[in-house]
């Protein structure tokens, strides 16, 4: 089945099943691999993307619900101006561990942000919710989404496991 | 507060493990010595040793030498380099080393121990070739090395007020033979510019960015993904596997069964579906049929080892493996016990990156991709499984997305390469 999508703002033609999900869309037929495929079961949210500005699990969409609306992926988040400044406080604050859950932390973080542009404590809480950090950076996700939001932080952040 | 019995038994683990890594690790002190290999200028950039080359813009690129999880040890450890080099740390930039234990030593992550194994000799790397940038300085100047000193990245003749960046002598430093590092002096402590201050992790701006770096992210020209069925319990063999309707699957251009070796950590037997799309080949799945010989351990099951360990709950303790005090007395005494018991079921290490490996066989030889904390004990299990020479084996150590101990095995190693081939 023949399906023009639109992905960081390109139209893109693709020949798949329309039940393909749009994370092997992405990674394995449009080679956008910064969307990361952790459980492929929608509870890791790793392959957090944006659908018309709506944080979503892309391994829970298929591809024939996508229709004409956008698909914003990590490669192209920063070229929001809310996204750009969730990728620096994300280096400002030195979130990342392993690394391999933040695409999708940012994407929920941005997502967020764009909605609600000072979320308290517990509305940053319930929205990255979803989102699994093995490496446990939790809290410095909540700093960096509270710097961006210009909130003061809201206790001490602590480091989480080495990975290993 | 060391009185719960299971942190006491966690701990005692650990420490079991740690020494373990240190007999294994007790050669890299020799091993990583310093490298004397100096190869033919064939690029612009001189090379000084293993580690460090500097190319005539001053710019330095310094190996990491251990595979990086998520520590910061891409960049701790040419930190450490780039200190004893008294190089300028924004001219430093880091490449990741290919898995080459005869040029950089033991290169593995795992137990804590990067840090004390390597940074006595990363500092000498460091050493050994700030000392051939000197000595080639003092010939150019025509002056004793003795009285040429470093700057961050620049050499100083101080009695003349000459001065030279490192690019400047670098294709002459090369050709010199590396001092033996016993005999040359490192810094005092006092005097670091870099070891001791906050770095940033060098590739964390690409992964804010979505590039790819992680080991799952290889991409090679007209590449296919496998799924590789198993059997579901340990020490299973495969019977049968009929394979047309799998073939027939959209996006599925091979399927095939692999004979292991029996050994969980190297390669069991499977079904191999290969198709253009991950999502293509774990669907693929489903149309197979297939045939295990569980073998006894289809005897064992989660429940069957709870039954076992209430079993042996109330018998008489085995070992003893904490006293502190006399709690018989204490608990006499108390105004109110209270007992319990308490199971963990066996922990999933659930590293959010799935096990991965990308591999090419390409005319006898094999290139490996992998994000493995273990890449040397992955290339010898390759070369075992698959009887190749250990040379026709190269590995690229990519970034991994979490270990916890999952990735101290390589069977994805293993099966991606049989596969493979």
């Amino acid at each position: 089945m023949s399906y023009t999508i639109t992905v960081n703002n390109r139209q893109r033609t693709v020949d798949v099943p329309e039940d393909m999900p749009l994370l092997w869309l992405l990674r394995d037929e449009l080679g956008l691999v910064g969307t990361k495929y952790g459980c492929g079961i929608g509870l890791c949210g790793a392959c957090t993307v944006h659908i018309d500005g709506v944080a979503q699990r892309a391994c829970q969409i298929p591809v024939g619900t996508v229709g004409k609306s956008r698909v914003t992926t990590i490669e192209a988040v920063g070229e929001s101006e809310i996204g750009k400044r969730v990728q620096q406080a994300w280096l400002d604050v030195d979130v990342i561990q392993c690394g391999y859950c933040q695409a999708g932390q940012i994407m929920s973080a941005t997502a967020l942000l764009e909605e609600n542009p000072k979320p308290a404590p517990d509305e940053i809480d319930q929205a990255m919710a979803g989102n699994i950090c093995r490496c446990a950076t939790y809290n410095r996700i909540r700093e960096a989404i509270q710097r961006v939001s210009g909130q003061p932080v809201s206790f001490e952040a602590q480091g989480g496991g080495n990975g290993l | 507060m060391a009185s719960d019995p299971h942190i006491d038994r966690l701990d005692h683990g650990r420490r079991f493990f740690l020494k373990a890594s240190m007999l294994a690790g007790g050669g890299l002190a020799l091993d990583a010595a310093i490298p004397v290999k100096l190869f033919a200028a064939t690029t612009p950039n001189a090379t000084l040793n293993a580690f460090v080359s500097i190319a005539p813009d001053g710019a330095v690129t310094v190996i990491a030498k251990n595979p990086e999880i998520g520590q910061g040890i891409k960049t701790m450890l040419p930190m450490v380099i780039a200190e004893e080099l008294d190089a300028d740390w924004a001219n430093v930039r880091i490449e990741q080393a290919m898995n080459n234990a005869s040029l950089y030593g033991t290169q593995f992550a795992g137990g804590s121990f990067a840090t004390p194994m390597n940074y006595m000799p990363m500092r000498q790397v460091g050493a050994v070739a700030r000392d051939m940038l000197v000595r080639a300085a003092a010939a150019q100047w025509n002056v004793p090395a003795a009285e040429v000193t470093t700057n961050a990245g620049r050499l100083v003749h101080a009695s003349s007020g000459r001065t030279l960046a490192y690019g400047a002598v670098a294709a002459r430093a090369a050709m010199l033979k590396p001092a033996d590092p016993a005999t040359l002096k490192l810094k005092d402590p006092k005097d670091f510019r870099i070891v001791g201050h906050s770095v940033r992790g060098i590739d964390k701006p690409k992964i804010v960015h979505g590039e790819p770096i992680f080991g799952i992210d290889t991409r090679l020209p007209g590449m296919l993904i496998a799924t590789y069925e198993t059997c579901p319990v340990f020490g299973g063999t495969l019977k049968a596997a009929r394979l047309d309707a799998v073939l027939k699957q959209p996006g599925v251009r091979h399927a095939f069964t692999v004979k292991g070796n029996g050994e969980a950590g190297e390669l069991v037997d499977g079904v191999a579906i290969l198709a253009t799309n991950w999502w293509y080949a774990n669907k693929a799945r489903e149309a197979l049929e297939v045939e295990w010989d569980f073998g006894p351990g289809g005897e064992h099951s989660t429940a069957g080892y709870a039954e076992q360990a209430e079993k042996l709950m109330d018998q008489q303790p085995m070992t003893l493996i904490l006293k502190d005090g006399d709690p018989e007395r204490a608990l006499a005494g108390a105004a109110k016990t209270v007992e319990a018991r308490y199971s963990y079921p066996f922990l999933a290490h659930a590293t959010l990156e799935p096990q991965n490996c990308t591999a090419l066989y390409k005319d006898g030889k094999l290139e490996i991709w992998a994000p493995s904390q273990t890449p040397q004990t992955g290339l010898e299990a390759v070369a075992k499984v698959l009887g190749l020479p250990q040379d026709a084996i190269t590995i690229h150590m990519m970034r991994i997305g979490g270990g916890f101990g999952r990735r101290l095995m390589n069977d994805y190693m293993v099966q991606a390469a049989a596969i493979a081939k």
